[in-house]
């Protein structure tokens, strides 16, 4: 299904609507943001790059011994890898936005410690450079657990721990990491880790062990999640990821005996250019497709509701108005309005429990086969029955709809609806205020084979009005995570009892665009309303 | 019900812990368990993905001879049951 072309075309599809217009506008304004932030990191790291190289030249390579050099040469080229790994973010950024803030903020704390790594072993035996080496240093051990905790946020925002985990592993994580920063500044008066003598020379002390200590708890529960969630990614990623831990360790091991060779951190920095390259790029990569997926069940949502508003120009007994507003990450809501025959109207609302391009297709299913139905002559609820027994006949769709479904006899104003497991609707009488009519529900379609669908009656007198929705008005939230809720709604509509259809859903929809103020919509946002003028 | 497991739910089960919540369920079923208890006792709100988890897990308990039952749902998850007629179908004590 077209999984082979371009991006850009379902880009170009969906841009003639001034909404996204307006949203390729909103992108480039932080495309501008991104711009200035580029340069000014840049202008940091090539400072310090310039600062180290320098330090370098200046002091020259006499009366260094060829490790150090060595290691300066590393520390060295790992600041430039790291610097180009810093630049594929940001280009990329647009594409992960949020998602790998804490691989950004690994790479800086790892490339200051490369940094004071290469400034360390050159101010080291110099008298005069004794305060530098003394800061340094620090630095360079602060950023031990700094970057082992920003590390755990990477992973663990990649691997998605359950919950109640992640929250204790968190607290656990930053607690260890606050005490051995401040550990790492109490060294500064009782030396506890290392010290610099009065010929700038450095050394470490007793303690020294006991900074390690965090650092291979973080090792243990970092390797445990990825064994946890092992499933989560192909094993090439995982491997670059354990990496990441087992290399610097490795490393550091085999090391032991070359007294200045630190090469744990420039390591690092090669293996998070590894990283970058098989979890990042792979994401990106699925993030595209699924983006692409995404805008091509907007379409097909959108594309097959009626919106042609009067609907019925010829008809006086009835003004009826619908809207749906697509939630970035599509569902499958849907409404549906038609002509069974001249005296009867058929009257749709639903909401698929799924999302993207599997919900479409099941709305579409849905709604077409509800609709041939009832115009095919069969009640509410022999028409959720076929429909339900079309979508349960292969197992292992693990989706659901929740539909209520009307059908009014026009001469009348009498009514049969049957409600699947739906938001209770809202009725009015003439003069009167909106109620929800709350009565038993049968459960949604597609939950399982052979389930009745009970019908009730109801009838609707001249002014009458009723207002069906999906759960993406109730649900709109907040910025403090508070809910739009039934009773809300319910005020909202009393607010304007006498509006006609078109203004009741305009009403409503600005409350909510009110309520949520900005946050974004996480649901569609879907409603129907009718007034019944009599024959 | 002796060997039930008994699993207790988070605050939100919607989009975002709902796939924590999934890989749980699976999980325990893979390691033979198709007795659960789901306790929600500290749950204040699921959403329609976290009604689609339940269903799967009980679907699959009950196919493999044991059973799923929910249990110290709050008032407002009820009223979520309930309106999506969940409440029918649900073991709930």
């Amino acid at each position: 299904m077209l999984a082979g072309a371009p991006v850009f075309m379902y880009n170009g599809l969906l841009m003639k609507s001034a909404e996204n217009v307006k949203k390729k506008n909103k992108r480039r304004a932080i495309d501008k943001k991104v711009e200035i932030r580029l340069i000014v990191d840049s202008l940091v790291c090539i400072a310090l790059f310039i600062v180290l190289t320098s330090v370098f030249a200046k002091r020259t390579t006499a009366g260094l011994e060829t490790v150090y050099i060595i290691n300066i040469c590393f520390d060295i080229v790992t600041m430039v890898i790291g610097y180009m790994i810093y630049i594929f973010c940001m280009i990329d950024g647009t594409l992960f936005n949020n998602r790998i803030k804490y691989y950004k903020y690994l790479l800086n704390v790892v490339y200051l410690a490369i940094f004071t790594d290469g400034i360390a072993w050159l101010v080291n035996g110099l008298p005069q450079q004794r305060l530098a080496n003394i800061i340094v240093n620090t630095i360079y051990y602060i950023c031990m657990p700094v970057s082992c905790n920003f590390f755990w946020h990477y992973i663990s925002e990649i691997l998605k721990p359950n919950e109640k985990m992640r929250k204790k592993a968190d607290l656990i994580v930053s607690a260890g990491m606050i005490v051995s920063v401040i550990l790492c500044m109490a060294n500064l008066f009782f030396g506890q880790y290392f010290t610099v003598n009065e010929l700038g020379e450095y050394h470490r002390s007793a303690f020294y062990p006991i900074h390690q200590i965090y650092g291979f708890f973080m090792i243990l529960i970092s390797l445990c999640l990825m064994i946890r969630r092992r499933k989560s990614l192909r094993l090439y990623q995982l491997m670059a990821m354990a990496m990441y831990v087992l290399a610097p360790l490795a490393v550091s091991i085999l090391t032991v005996t070359f007294y200045g060779l630190s090469i744990a951190y420039p390591v690092m920095m090669c293996i998070m250019l590894l990283m970058y390259c098989v979890v990042n790029t792979s994401r990106a990569r699925e993030q595209a497709a699924a983006a692409r997926d995404m805008a091509m069940a907007a379409t097909i949502q959108k594309s097959v509701l009626p919106d042609d508003f009067p609907a019925f120009p010829d008809r006086h007994e009835f003004e009826l108005y619908a809207s749906m507003n697509p939630a970035k990450e599509v569902g499958g809501d849907f409404y549906d309005f038609f002509l069974i025959d001249d005296d009867h109207l058929g009257l749709v609302i639903a909401d698929v429990s799924g999302k993207g391009v599997p919900a479409s297709l099941f709305m579409m299913i849905s709604k077409s086969l509800l609709k041939i139905s009832l115009q095919a002559g069969a009640s509410p609820s022999e028409a959720l029955r076929r429909v339900n027994t079309l979508l349960t006949e292969k197992e292992g769709l693990e989706m659901f709809v929740t539909i209520w479904v009307a059908v009014l006899t026009i001469s009348t104003g009498e009514g049969v609806a049957a409600n699947a497991g739906h938001e209770y609707p809202a009725f009015m009488r003439a003069g009167g205020r909106y109620e929800m009519l709350k009565y038993k529900h049968s459960p949604p379609v597609a939950v399982m084979g052979g389930l009745p669908f009970p019908e009730h009656a109801f009838k609707m007198e001249r002014g009458d009005k009723l207002y069906v929705y999906t759960d993406g008005v109730c649900e709109a939230m907040n910025h403090k995570g508070e809910l739009y809720g039934e009773e809300r709604l319910i005020e909202e509509l009393n607010r304007a009892p006498g509006a006609d259809p078109e203004k009741v859903v305009a009403n409503i929809s600005e409350s909510i665009k009110e309520f949520a103020h900005g946050t974004e919509q996480s649901d569609d946002i879907t409603m129907l309303c009718i007034e019944y003028k009599g024959a | 019900m002796s060997q039930a497991v008994i699993y207790r739910t988070a605050e939100k089960i919607d989009i975002s812990t709902n796939p924590g919540f999934s890989e749980d369920m699976k999980e325990l079923m893979a390691e033979g368990n198709y007795e659960i208890v789901i306790d929600m006792n500290d749950t204040v709100y699921i959403s329609s993905v976290g009604l689609r988890t339940l269903l799967s897990t009980q679907k699959e308990c009950k196919a493999n001879g044991g059973r799923m039952v929910i249990r110290n749902a709050k008032e407002m998850v009820m009223k979520v049951f309930e309106v999506t007629g969940f409440s029918e179908l649900f073991t709930i004590e």
